[in-house]
């Protein structure tokens, strides 16, 4: 029996969500394996399990050379996202918000 | 155009960080005027001078201003710049916010809550206003800080009482991105306008 192989559709732009990338900067000395880790579970003390998971945080690219951190997240949690970091002192030093773009190539 | 902000500074970073660094710092953070607090504990305090370092731009403009750790000493403060009266108790709270000559109750936030809506009505109608040390907020023991403050900043919006955040950073870890700071703010249902009037530094005028 031929199985007819259905391809998934791909969803539509307009109901994709819609994206925020961070590029930010940092002090302190911190591993490259200890980042990601680092930022989600601070995300997920300051706004717990549920917006972690709807945020969809992502460290997508990290410089421990230049000490600087892209992530990307659900435009709708940037604000949420952005007041966790507040409380990055203690791990992160003095951290800086250098840009915030909608798609990653204007944020290069 | 993008918003130039300010920011109170303890004078401890000021003597431990070098004038140049600082300056990049504050130019990075979009911050164009700097407070620089000295504390004044007990009398003899008043007759220390207070020389600031010299910056080597304009681009960033550092002024004097003064923390008053016992409001009893209030009476002898002669000088014309911000002089911040702090508070942590409920004694204070009272004897500062029906006070008809101080303008800046710093801190009402202490171990237990302090503040009342008492408290707030006065310092409505005595036109003070309230100075929040955002750093409080973000030490180990915070959580009781959050809650009372979850509480009093709320109560302060509904009596119409002008609130300064600030970072009294004493190292420069303490300071923060107006970016992450003005998010952080909408945790206490403020409104975007409302937090950028606290912001700006048209705040400090006094009437």
């Amino acid at each position: 029996m031929n199985k007819i192989k259905k391809k998934l559709n791909v969803i539509r732009p307009t109901l994709r969500h819609k994206k925020k990338y961070f590029l930010i900067s940092y002090s302190s000395d911190i591993n490259e394996d200890k980042i990601h880790s680092l930022f989600i579970k601070n995300y997920e003390k300051t706004y717990g399990l549920f917006s972690l998971i709807e945020c969809n945080l992502t460290v997508i690219e990290s410089n421990l050379k230049n000490k600087t951190i892209i992530i990307r997240i659900n435009k709708e949690y940037n604000e949420q996202f952005l007041s966790s970091l507040f409380f990055l002192k203690q791990n992160l030093g003095l951290i800086f918000v250098l840009k915030q773009a909608s798609t990653l190539k204007s944020l290069r | 155009m993008k918003q130039k902000y300010f920011d109170f500074v303890m004078d401890d970073l000021i003597e431990n960080t070098s004038i140049k660094e600082l300056e990049h710092i504050f130019i990075n953070l979009n911050i164009k005027t700097v407070y620089v607090l000295r504390e004044l504990k007990k009398k003899e305090d008043y007759s220390i001078k207070f020389i600031l370092p010299k910056t080597s731009s304009n681009k960033i403009i550092l002024k004097k201003a003064y923390l008053l750790k016992d409001p009893s000493l209030f009476h002898l403060y002669k000088e014309k710049e911000i002089l911040f009266v702090e508070s942590k108790s409920l004694k204070n709270n009272t004897f500062i916010s029906t006070h008809k000559k101080i303008k800046f109750l710093k801190d009402p936030l202490s171990e237990k809550l302090s503040f009342d809506e008492q408290n707030a009505r006065s310092c409505f109608q005595n036109k003070i206003k309230v100075v929040f040390d955002i750093n409080l907020f973000r030490s180990n023991n915070n959580k009781s800080f959050l809650k009372q403050a979850i509480f009093i900043i709320p109560l302060l919006k509904k009596h119409k009482v002008d609130m300064i955040f600030s970072s009294f950073a004493k190292t420069k870890e303490d300071l923060v991105d107006f970016n992450i700071f003005s998010s952080f703010l909408k945790n206490f249902y403020l409104e975007e306008e409302i937090i950028n009037r606290f912001l700006s530094k048209e705040i400090l005028k006094l009437e």
